[in-house]
């Protein structure tokens, strides 16, 4: 399941990003996050994507961040989160 | 407090600084080059960058970190501060002004990049050859010799990363955990991560062992924190600014003590070269995007640039004004809470009245008491007023941009003379007398001052002086705003005037009431209209404006030699003291500050002249009898001078005596606005309430003797 992320991912938008996580988790496929477009993303949406990293982990799926653009690719970087966009 | 009420802290801040700066450029420019001078300028650029980063004006903080680059250098004396680079300076401080706007309107960022240009080539171009030179025989084994100081930047990072372990473990650790309370109002720790790069930190780890399961985690609370190595050459202070905004216990900084023992010979050479080069530390935080090499910088210290956080009871003034040492204490506060203030103490002035009324009427008046409390809250009344005070500087140091702004629309040269600039008055003065001024020193330099050529011409100096001044005169306060240039052209003032309507051909004026035809709608006296002033939408609203504030404009004019437009301004629109008349079954309060006497006439002081005008004689100057009930339209009042009692005011208009039944006191009375709880009206000021609890109205002594005064010129004319 490819799932794109919106372009603003700031704190207010955490909820709403856990849960579209927590559905496709639970749908128990591959997720993978498009993050082309993300033009906006704070420490709160960071958390929650490394926390669904975590997650599929535990449940051996496949989970990966594709497309990362330049603003998404910089923040991981900035937070030491780039195992997010390693894969 | 959120974040959006910090951030109007900030840009308060960033107003303030600005303001200082403009002070501190003055003395630049008057050949004050006192290092203090310089470093006041450089501390208000640094607090605005590290605001700007703090709030994520990114812009913003690229644009303050190449000008404080640039200010480093001439505060560590590498770069001289020639004229030319002083205009560079200040050149670069008008776009900072745009910038901070800009950032705190959240419009678009102005177009810097020609200035940065320019800033680069100040800091870069004068310092690379120097720098080359200097470099040259310390360079030998590690660093090529190189003319281009980028890369001798770029090297010293390579070196430096070679020699990873040895500034790493020398440099700063910074545990930062902005734990569960991370986005409150509206955080963003991100940011200050950002920041701390900026500064050459380099975050080593993200800590995620508090980060929950997907399942168990709360979107908005924060469980991420971060150990960020900086390098040894930051400043402490300005570590510890990043987090200014912020609660300080989110952080945990400690310096690492390690030896750097590893390939010291070349970290010397190093050290060496830098000496010898004198780079500044600002250059060496470079914000390169990754993270620069962490240099290990022997420059001299940023001096001063930071007070230590914690010794602040209120957030960091930006505004170290030039020398003051001590900076008195200040705190801020909500303006609606000090209006409050000032209300309740207007009421408490109002029920102190009537209560000294209450016990007059019961044969207590003479009490001591009473006079100690009335002296209490006169007191009180004062200070409370002090409080909304504020130094005339707000306004005034704005003016030399636009003065600067003129020089370039126009091609003249001006010069622009302050005085009185910590005169201080009313919160609201100030903050409304910034349009009219403008207004007003627009005109200065487009109508006023001559070009260079015609000035030297006419044997004046090429450059035009526009001399901006306040003072403090007999309760209220003055600004004059003059320049000497050609004065007013009463001859073409007159003509456009006919040609516009405003007067009859015919008409006989003044030299003054020919001037003051300026005042109205629609009179504009440029051969073309230019962008700076003359669309004739000027002076009337600017007259307007100064009315609005209870003041009055004036205009001395000499041909050839300049014109001069004085605004007298009440101090505080909040009390006037006043003499309380009847007239009729009304109570009126003159002000105090325009009568010059009062008296009861013979019937030899009095001559009737024209059908129902009468003139006084107060010791052989007439001055027009102005009977209030006439212009206010109330009955029941006397109409016999000899029966009545004259007050001799002293108005815009030279004097007249108003006609008035009876005085009944004298005291002070709390000013209520007619404006703002009815509407304007002519020949009214405002309005008081009494003390037995009565509204009586304030009369406006300029707009009746203004009638007088045409009643007059009428009368001589038909003379």
């Amino acid at each position: 399941m490819t799932i794109a992320l919106p372009a603003v991912l700031d704190t207010p938008a955490a909820a709403a990003l856990r849960q579209t996580l927590r559905d496709a988790m639970a749908a128990g496929g591959p997720v993978t996050l498009d993050a082309s477009a993300v033009e906006r993303i704070g420490q709160a949406c960071l958390q929650v994507l490394a926390a669904a990293e975590a997650a599929a982990e535990d449940a051996e799926l496949d989970f990966r961040i594709v497309g990362a653009s330049p603003v998404f690719a910089d923040m991981a970087t900035l937070a030491a989160l780039d195992t997010l966009i390693a894969a | 407090m959120d974040l959006d009420a910090i951030q109007q802290i900030f840009f308060q801040e960033c107003e303030e600084g600005l303001a200082a700066m403009e002070g501190n450029f003055a003395q630049l420019r008057d050949g004050d080059r006192d290092s203090e001078t310089i470093n006041g300028v450089f501390r208000c650029v640094h607090s605005i960058k590290g605001g700007a980063g703090a709030f994520g004006h990114e812009r913003l903080q690229a644009y303050t970190h190449q000008y404080e680059t640039l200010l480093d250098l001439i505060r560590n004396g590498t770069l001289e501060l020639t004229p030319a680079l002083l205009d560079v300076v200040v050149g670069a401080f008008d776009v900072l002004a745009d910038h901070v706007a800009a950032a705190r309107d959240g419009d678009t960022p102005p177009a810097d990049a020609a200035m940065l240009e320019r800033l680069m080539a100040a800091a870069g171009g004068d310092t690379a050859p120097a720098a080359a030179k200097a470099a040259a025989p310390a360079a030998a084994p590690v660093v090529a010799i190189s003319d281009d100081f980028d890369d001798l930047m770029s090297m010293l990072g390579d070196v430096a990363q070679s020699e990873d372990g040895a500034d790493a473990a020398n440099g700063w650790r910074l545990r930062f955990a902005p734990g569960a309370k991370a986005f409150e109002h509206g955080a963003e720790p991100l940011l200050l991560l950002r920041e701390l790069t900026m500064l050459g930190g380099k975050v080593t780890t993200c800590d995620r062992a508090e980060l929950p399961t997907l399942e168990a985690i709360e979107p908005e609370c924060g469980y991420l924190a971060w150990d960020v190595s900086l390098p040894a050459s930051v400043a402490e202070d300005d570590i510890r600014a990043v987090f200014e905004f912020g609660d300080p216990s989110v952080i945990t900084l400690t310096r690492g003590d390690a030896e750097p023992a590893m390939a010291e010979d070349s970290v010397d050479a190093l050290f060496d070269l830098l000496d010898s080069v004198a780079a500044p530390a600002a250059i060496v935080e470079e914000p390169t995007p990754p993270p620069p090499a962490p240099a290990p910088a022997p420059a001299p210290a940023p001096v001063a640039v930071a007070e230590p956080v914690e010794e602040k009871a209120a957030p960091r003034s930006a505004a170290p004004s030039p020398a003051a040492a001590p900076a008195a204490q200040t705190i801020r506060v909500d303006l609606d809470k000090l209006d409050r203030l000032v209300n309740l103490v207007g009421e408490l002035v109002i029920t102190q009245a009537m209560l000294a009324q209450r016990l007059a009427e019961n044969q207590m008046g003479g009490i001591s008491e009473l006079s100690d409390l009335e002296h209490l809250t006169r007191e009180l009344q004062e200070s409370t007023m002090a409080i909304r005070a504020q130094p005339m500087k707000t306004v005034f140091s704005r003016v030399p941009r636009i003065i600067r702004e003129l020089e370039g629309e126009t091609g003249k040269r001006v010069r622009l003379d302050i005085e009185g600039e910590m005169t201080e008055v009313d919160k609201t003065v100030v903050e409304r007398i910034g349009e009219p001024l403008t207004h007003l020193i627009r005109n200065a330099v487009d109508h006023g001052l001559e070009m260079p050529d015609v000035r030297v011409a006419n044997g004046k100096s090429a450059e035009g002086v526009v001399r901006l001044s306040a003072a403090h005169q007999s309760g209220r306060i003055v600004i004059t705003v003059a320049d000497d240039g050609q004065g007013i052209n009463r001859a073409r003032v007159k003509a456009k005037a006919i040609e516009k309507g405003i007067i009859l051909p015919d008409a006989v004026l003044s030299e003054e009431e020919i001037d003051n035809l300026i005042f109205a709608p629609g009179f504009s006296t440029a051969a073309a209209i230019t962008n700076v002033s003359g669309r004739g939408v000027g002076m009337d609203v600017v007259r307007k404006n100064i009315q609005a504030l209870g003041g009055r404009i004036g205009i001395q004019s000499r041909e050839g030699f300049g014109s001069s437009f004085s605004l007298s301004l009440p101090l505080t629109l909040a009390v006037l003291d006043g003499m309380i008349v009847t007239v009729g079954d009304q109570t009126f309060v003159i002000p105090l500050s325009h009568i010059v006497e009062s008296l009861r006439p013979d019937e030899v002081a009095l001559s009737r002249l024209g059908p129902d005008g009468t003139l006084l004689d107060v010791r052989g100057a007439y001055v027009p009898v102005l009977r209030i009930a006439d212009y206010l339209g109330i009955d029941g009042a006397e109409r016999n001078a000899t029966d009545a009692v004259l007050i001799v005011v002293e108005g815009d208009h030279g004097q007249a005596a108003l006609l008035v039944d009876t005085i009944q006191d004298q005291r002070q009375v709390v000013v209520k606005s007619l404006e703002a709880n009815y509407q304007a009206i002519d020949g009214v000021a405002g309005a008081t309430i009494l003390g037995d609890g009565r509204v009586a109205l304030i009369a406006d002594v300029d707009a009746l003797t203004s009638r007088g005064g045409r009643f007059v010129s009428r009368s001589a004319l038909a003379a």
